[in-house]
């Protein structure tokens, strides 16, 4: 082969239909080196390279199977959850137990009457009441030295 | 034939790539594996000779399949499975070979190689059997010593039969640039050959 097409394919230049038809007929002619290398021994991989490869391919599947499956399961898990929640603010009260009334009666209650907590200073507040007037003890002048 | 070809469609023995796609598309994982045992030899065998060592080779050849099982829904058949799959492997080394730069080549030796699977004609004279193993391992170096443009066409054309065009698809280059490396490298081969037959590596 010519030394200036040897350079334009070191090169990678675009070459001419003639020169590409030469080249076609050089490698015709590289038989040789094309049947050392195609002689060259089958590399095989090892038996534990396969198990590895199918460990990983089992993990990959399961991975794709939670990416697959993870939304619808998420969102049945969500419904579930709001479709509590509204049945039981929905409940009327005749569905509630009693047992239950009387629970949230009896929290109410002490929560009311927790000391020092502020909630309860309003009684305080208010005017004493009026008592009516008492008769005189006509044995009792008012001084208590008599005593 | 009708018993034949019975036992071999119970078999899977009709089984094309296309179709084990397919199926493996629609979560047939042993369809799959099916595909792995009919191209783990091919691309072990190119990615072998690709890498710097047997270690990373096993490491990279695993992945090509991995990758190609995460992305099997977006092949769209337009090229054959064969140059689909060679096509992630080329991709693989090519990031390896980056990414290694500078790195000295850890050329495997081919006793190293365990898996190896020798042709060599058993008839010949233990003479002859040495002279075809110097000059197996002579052209081995010579492949492994090569740039990765060149190496790559040299054994998708020579190894694994890919024909111009399908070599083209593969490593993204046109035609003309397929028979250019393949040229170069195949000359670097017989100039291999040529001093090995003068004496050159025989006397080293």
């Amino acid at each position: 082969m010519h030394d200036d097409l040897t350079t334009k394919l070191r090169e990678e230049a675009r070459l001419t239909p003639e020169e590409i038809a030469l080249l076609d007929e050089e490698l015709a002619k590289q038989n040789l080196s094309a049947s050392a290398v195609a002689n060259l021994p089958q590399r095989r991989p090892s038996p534990i390279w396969r198990g590895s490869l199918d460990r990983r391919l089992s993990d990959e599947s399961s991975h794709r199977a939670t990416l697959r499956h993870g939304p619808a399961f998420l969102a049945a898990a969500a419904a579930i959850a709001l479709g509590a929640f509204f049945g039981l603010r929905n409940t009327s009260p005749e569905a509630i137990g009693a047992g239950q009334l009387i629970q949230w009666h009896e929290e109410a209650v002490a929560s009311s009457v927790l000391p020092g907590d502020g909630a309860n200073l309003g009684g305080f507040s208010s005017p004493p009441k009026r008592t009516a007037p008492q008769e005189e003890d006509p044995l009792y002048d008012g001084s208590l030295m008599s005593l | 034939m009708g018993i034949a070809s019975g036992v071999l469609r119970l078999t899977g023995g009709f089984d094309d790539d296309a179709g084990l796609v397919r199926r493996c598309v629609g979560g047939d994982r042993d369809a799959f594996g099916k595909l792995v045992d009919r191209y783990s030899a091919r691309i072990f065998g190119y990615v072998s000779r690709s890498v710097s060592n047997f270690d990373e080779a096993q490491d990279v050849a695993q992945e090509v399949f991995i990758r190609a099982f995460r992305s099997l829904s977006k092949f769209d058949g337009r090229a054959s499975f064969a140059t689909w799959l060679f096509k992630i492997a080329a991709n693989l080394c090519i990031d390896k070979s980056r990414k290694r730069k500078g790195e000295p080549r850890i050329m495997p030796l081919l006793d190293e190689i365990a898996e190896t699977d020798r042709q060599i004609d058993t008839r010949w004279d233990p003479e002859s059997l040495a002279i075809a193993g110097e000059m197996e391992r002579a052209v081995e170096t010579c492949v492994a010593r090569m740039s990765d443009k060149l190496r790559s066409v040299l054994l998708l054309h020579d190894q694994q039969f890919f024909g111009y065009e399908e070599i083209a698809e593969i490593l993204g280059v046109p035609v003309g640039t397929v028979k250019s490396r393949l040229y170069l490298a195949r000359a670097r081969i017989q100039e291999t050959i040529e001093e090995y037959t003068n004496g050159g590596n025989r006397n080293a």
